[in-house]
């Protein structure tokens, strides 16, 4: 756990001004080039210092060959050494008065080295160094093209700026996340794998993220917390704020065999873990789609009510999602007299009026223009689900404006479940990217939307 | 047993009336004070469950049941193994309830609530949250378990006491945070539509 100082120290891991690579290297399989030119690539405006003693320049930046070398203050190292050198460069950090590092090597507390996490911690501690790591990914920030992450650009997708936080205990979840936001076309405030959080650990990121004022959501993945009774009251704090989306990995029960009560053998580790998300409103992910499924409905406006309308060109996808309804305990909405009527003036007449809006197969761009145009008027209605089988004969792509249009209205929250494959998917990325919040199903959209609802019911009452 | 059934009552919470006998004579007449029928249990530090044992009699209805249940506790059992004999009224009530503590390594102490026998055993129908909990937390775990419908009167039966099962749950979780105990069961818990009562507890310290 670590100090104030040092939690405010993270400014300093997302915003720096200067930034050392220990392990810079000119052999591009190295992940201390990949770094170098990711700095360089993303476009980020701050100093970059390349460190290392064998080389002079790497990428045309000028190398160094240690940090004291270094003139002016530097607000950041990352560190990408073996794990015996790396306790000497944090040391040095320290008499250098370097505000933070990220500890990107591994061979730590993971493999049994606790001698030389304890010193990172020591030493951080003794400096208010605020480390990240070691034995993670790093971390991205694109509002100002800030990217210590290792994994070369053409491989892992970068997501553009966003109000998703994420934080990611491991690593490799954390890559799969954002790379998926990234084609997704979704944009996160930042990114933190935090790997063995020998310092700096989930909760003290929640804390710094809280009060980020770029951060609107959270999206967690964790295989545990540090301090139970401190995570969940934090997390009480940050959900009345912020929605928290965790995603708790390792739900398998073990050490639950030894207990000797009824009570002792049912109620395992991942029971205590739901029982917390539950008192403390954080939205629960059980997959790693849900991770940015959650957050990215949290765009839509505000809504705590349960009447859903379903608007589609499918007979068959509009009784899927009125199944889906039914489950979520939410409720089909009753389309007004008013809206009824108008509907029968702009639908063909053998059109069905009812809810789900079944508009046909042979619905055309205009016709769910006209229909959403009445759906979003109707006050008998708290949210809209539009399908689209962008199959058909009679669809374009200019649907996709339709329905951004209604969206950027914002009387209500509108969602789009359309299932296909490459063509549908396009479509799906372009209604993305401009903030319409799309689901490759009926279900996971409503499921998703009922979770939405769940919370800002929450945030009314709290 | 009886040191907890005596804490319990300490704080505030509703235990099945009962008494601790020796003889054969006292069961006799403590049987007729509390009113038949009863059940008899072997206070034995050593025996975890008693049912596998024979170490508990039930459905007492009369004089003759009370000498046949004491003589055959002290057989299963043997004298070495006594310390003697609790007899309690025999609770009737619509629904039998597990209410239960657990301390989490992360977490702390953990209360429980289900619904007794198969449900928690079979079906594992339990909702579970961290101490100290608070009223609105007490409802949503009531509400929460898959057999709610039970509680609320399903088949024509009265529907129990919620009410009272809120301030119970309120009460333990207060007494978990304040003891600390690694794992308890109150096992049985007795609802109807008047309130509730416990039948038997277990702690682990």
């Amino acid at each position: 756990m670590a100090t104030t100082k040092q939690i405010n120290n993270l400014k300093y891991v997302f915003e720096p001004s200067s930034v050392a690579i220990i392990g810079a290297s000119r052999n591009p399989s190295k992940i201390g080039y990949v770094m170098v030119k990711n700095c360089k690539d993303a476009g980020f405006t701050g100093k970059v210092y390349p460190v290392n003693p064998n080389a002079d320049n790497i990428l045309g930046i000028k190398c160094y060959n240690n940090i004291t070398e270094i003139k002016g203050k530097l607000d950041l190292v990352v560190i990408t050494i073996p794990a015996k050198y790396v306790t000497k460069v944090l040391e040095e950090c320290g008499k250098k008065n370097v505000k933070a590092a990220i500890i990107i090597s591994a061979g730590f507390a993971e493999i049994g080295n606790n001698k030389d996490e304890d010193l990172i911690k020591q030493i951080a501690d003794k400096y208010n160094i605020a480390v990240i790591g070691p034995n993670c990914l790093g971390v991205l920030n694109p509002k100002v093209n800030f990217d210590s992450i290792f994994l070369p650009m053409y491989k892992l997708g970068r997501p553009k700026v966003g109000g998703i936080a994420c934080i990611s205990q491991s690593g490799a979840i954390g890559g799969c996340l954002i790379d998926l936001i990234a084609r997704a076309g979704l944009g996160v405030s930042k990114f933190i794998s935090y790997g063995n959080a020998a310092v700096i650990n989930e909760t003290d990121i929640l804390e710094y993220l809280h009060k980020d004022k770029c951060t609107d959501i959270i999206a967690t993945y964790m295989e545990g917390v540090s301090n139970g009774k401190k995570f969940l009251n934090l997390s009480k704090k940050i959900t009345k704020d912020k929605p928290l989306v965790v995603l708790k990995a390792g739900t398998s029960e073990k050490g639950c065999t030894a207990a000797k009560s009824h009570t002792g053998t049912i109620a395992g580790s991942s029971m205590a873990y739901k029982a917390a998300f539950k008192q403390a409103h954080i939205i629960e992910a059980h997959n790693i789609d849900d991770l940015f499924h959650l957050p990215k409905i949290f765009n839509q406006p505000f809504c705590t009510g349960d009447r859903i309308a379903v608007l589609t060109n499918g007979g068959g996808n509009g009784v899927m999602a009125a199944d889906a309804i039914d489950e979520n305990k939410l409720e089909l909405a009753e389309l007004s007299t008013n809206s009824k009527k108008k509907l029968k003036q702009v639908l063909p007449s053998h059109a069905n009026i009812n809810n789900p809006l079944d508009i046909i197969g042979d619905a055309t761009s205009k016709r769910y223009a006209d229909s959403l145009n009445v759906l979003i008027n109707d006050d008998n209605i708290d949210a809209i689900l539009v399908i689209v089988l962008f199959q058909t004969p009679t669809i374009d792509s200019s649907v996709t404006e339709v329905i951004i249009k209604a969206m950027e209205e914002r009387k209500k929250p509108i969602i789009v479940a359309a299932t296909g494959g490459e063509y549908t998917e396009i479509h799906r990325r372009i209604l993305d990217s401009s903030g319409v919040p799309t689901y490759r199903s009926q279900k996971t959209a409503i499921t998703t939307l009922a979770k939405f609802i769940q919370y800002n019911k929450y945030k009314m009452n709290k | 047993m009886i040191d907890l059934f005596k804490e319990f009552k300490k704080n505030g919470l509703n235990i099945a009336p009962y008494k601790i006998i020796q003889t054969e004579e006292d069961a006799t007449k403590t049987a007729n004070l509390l009113g038949y029928p009863v059940v008899m249990k072997a206070i034995s530090p050593k025996i975890i469950h008693k049912t596998e044992f024979g170490a508990v009699k039930l459905n007492l209805y009369d004089k003759s049941d009370v000498i046949n249940a004491y003589r055959s506790i002290q057989r299963n059992l043997g004298k070495s193994q006594l310390e003697g004999y609790l007899i309690q009224k025999q609770i009737k009530g619509q629904v039998e309830l597990i209410i239960g503590g657990k301390k989490d390594d992360q977490f702390g102490q953990l209360i429980v609530f289900g619904l007794g026998g198969i449900f928690v055993e079979v079906y594992k129908d339990i909702s579970v949250r961290v101490c100290p909990i608070n009223k609105k937390d007490a409802i949503e775990m009531i509400k929460e378990i898959k057999g709610h419908p039970i509680l609320a009167g399903a088949r024509g039966k009265k529907p129990v006491n919620e009410k009272a099962l809120v301030e119970l749950l309120l009460k333990v979780s207060k007494y978990l945070e304040k003891n600390d105990h690694l794992e308890m069961d109150l096992n049985p818990v007795i609802a109807d539509e008047n309130g509730y009562t416990i039948v038997d507890a277990r702690v682990i310290r």
